[in-house]
């Protein structure tokens, strides 16, 4: 089983006026299912993109496994809020094959990248969708997709923002058993941010929440 | 006694092998333009580069070197905009901006060398049967170094493309690759100019393309399509302007349309209407 944790020195962060952090210290494991909660505009999808390297911090260190964010982030898998729809038109193994080894130069191997695609679709039980154009997805399949997409680089940790917004309550279990699933066959750790409750009681695999409120992280 | 055919002319010949690099290029850089969204860089480029073109015919240069060299020029500037998600007005504006100050900047030397007027009009219409072997040779080259910039790209461009958020999650520079992806364009966009002039070249990149994108294949398998396209609707262009004595550039881009919508009725018939409705919602 692969170890996660983050390690926060001092942190701040602020997006225009609003403050985010305010000089946060935490060490924080990420075994199992991290669920990040905050009621709306608290900043959860900024402190997301922030441990991505996507948000500069205004003081402070924030650690991933004891590496910054930018050189942590290739060990990690983002799914943001709303999933890119940047060409609707394209089939799903498209959309999937292109995440494969994209930070590398040239041309892929195209059978060799389409068996690792489906592979990823298999696993996050979208298979069946791998011809269809994007657009015509579902909410709940267009979650699948996504999540295959962000499976791409094998990650050790998943962070997920609100993967359940959108979906019913049966695919709410489906992704939970999902999750439970990628971390006991592959050792993937998951921080996730939600807002409603959530079924995860029975889930097999540690558990843990918590809260962002005014600028400090409640564990 | 018969007339003589097609290719027994050697400024057929060339013809014929000019429309064939420039359909590789327009094919393949305008469908990964489509793919980005960038139809208006795809229109503005060819038009900064007759700006250059007109700067190179009052300094007596080549005009396809100063088209290169303008095309280029505006491809870096648009690209420093930023190519986010966040941002498509603002990487529009610029192009605007660029492509109006070029334009202006175009007629000005156009006005100093008004001695050459009737090379304004091969500018501008393109002078497919004017080809000859140095200018070729040039085309071939610039035709070989675009195709080998995009082989190089082509993971990371289509990742950005495709999924921008996963992409700079990943720490690709979106502005960076579409700066680089421009001049790949600005070059492709000036080949194709020599062709079909600086006013309809885009359609050469945007016809094929759109009609490739439409049938909703695979990036490969577009690419392949939209090349065989591009190649359809210059080849074609040139035979029936041989028989019509109507100019290469009106056959190229009504048969853009043509194409598009002739992959408008391939695809009414896949889907069902709601699914149709949806693909256009989005």
């Amino acid at each position: 089983m692969k170890g996660a944790y983050l390690s926060c020195r001092g942190v701040s962060l602020q997006v225009g006026r609003h403050s985010i952090l305010h000089h946060a210290t935490l060490d924080l494991p990420l075994e199992g299912l991290t669920i990040l909660r905050g009621h709306n505009g608290a900043g959860k999808t900024c402190f997301l993109r922030a441990l991505m390297g996507l948000l500069p911090l205004r003081s402070g260190q924030l650690l991933i496994n004891g590496r910054p964010p930018v050189k942590a982030r290739q060990h990690c898998g983002y799914m943001p809020q709303k999933a890119d729809d940047t060409a609707p038109m394209l089939p799903v193994i498209s959309h999937v094959m292109a995440c494969l080894k994209g930070t590398h130069w040239g041309i892929p191997l195209p059978n060799r990248t389409r068996q690792k695609a489906k592979a990823l679709l298999e696993e996050t039980g979208a298979l069946s969708l791998a011809g269809k154009p994007l657009g015509v997805l579902s909410g709940g399949e267009r979650q699948r997709v996504a999540l295959a997409q962000t499976l791409a680089n094998a990650p050790d940790l998943l962070i997920l923002d609100e993967p359940f917004a959108a979906l019913d309550p049966k695919s709410h279990e489906a992704l939970l058993q999902l999750f439970a699933r990628l971390h006991q066959r592959n050792g993937t750790n998951l921080l996730i941010t939600a807002h409603g409750p959530l079924k995860t009681k029975n889930l097999p695999l540690p558990i843990r929440e918590i809260t962002l409120k005014e600028g400090t992280l409640h564990v | 006694m018969s007339e003589p055919g097609l290719f027994t002319f050697p400024f057929m010949q060339h013809a014929f092998l000019g429309c064939f690099l420039v359909s590789l290029l327009g094919g393949s850089l305008g469908w990964l333009m489509l793919l980005r969204r960038q139809a208006f860089a795809a229109h503005a480029l060819p038009h900064i580069g007759f700006s250059g073109a007109a700067a190179a015919v009052w300094l007596h240069f080549p005009p396809l070197v100063g088209m290169v060299a303008a095309s280029m020029a505006g491809g870096f500037f648009m690209g420093r905009e930023q190519q986010g998600r966040g941002h498509p007005a603002q990487r529009d504006t610029m192009t605007g901006l660029i492509l109006a100050a070029s334009l202006g900047i175009g007629i000005w030397c156009l006005h100093e060398a008004n001695e050459a007027s009737s090379q304004t009009t091969t500018l501008l219409f393109g002078d497919v049967l004017g080809l000859d072997g140095p200018t070729l040779g040039l085309l071939a080259g610039l035709v070989a170094a675009c195709l080998a910039g995009v082989a190089l790209l082509w993971r990371p461009l289509l990742f950005i493309s495709l999924c921008p958020s996963l992409a700079e999650a990943q720490g690709l520079s979106s502005t960076r690759l579409g700066q680089l992806f421009l001049l790949l364009a600005a070059l492709a966009a000036a080949a194709c100019a020599e062709i079909a002039g600086a006013l309809l070249c885009f359609s050469l990149m945007i016809g094929p393309a759109s009609a490739a994108l439409k049938l909703e294949l695979s990036p490969f398998r577009g690419i392949v399509c939209s090349v065989l396209g591009a190649l359809l609707l210059s080849w074609g262009g040139l035979i029936l302007s041989w028989y019509s004595n109507i100019p290469l550039p009106f056959w190229i881009s009504l048969g853009g349309v043509g194409l598009y919508l002739l992959a408008c009725a391939l695809m009414k018939g896949k889907l069902p209407p709601s699914k149709i409705r949806k693909i256009h919602q989005n």
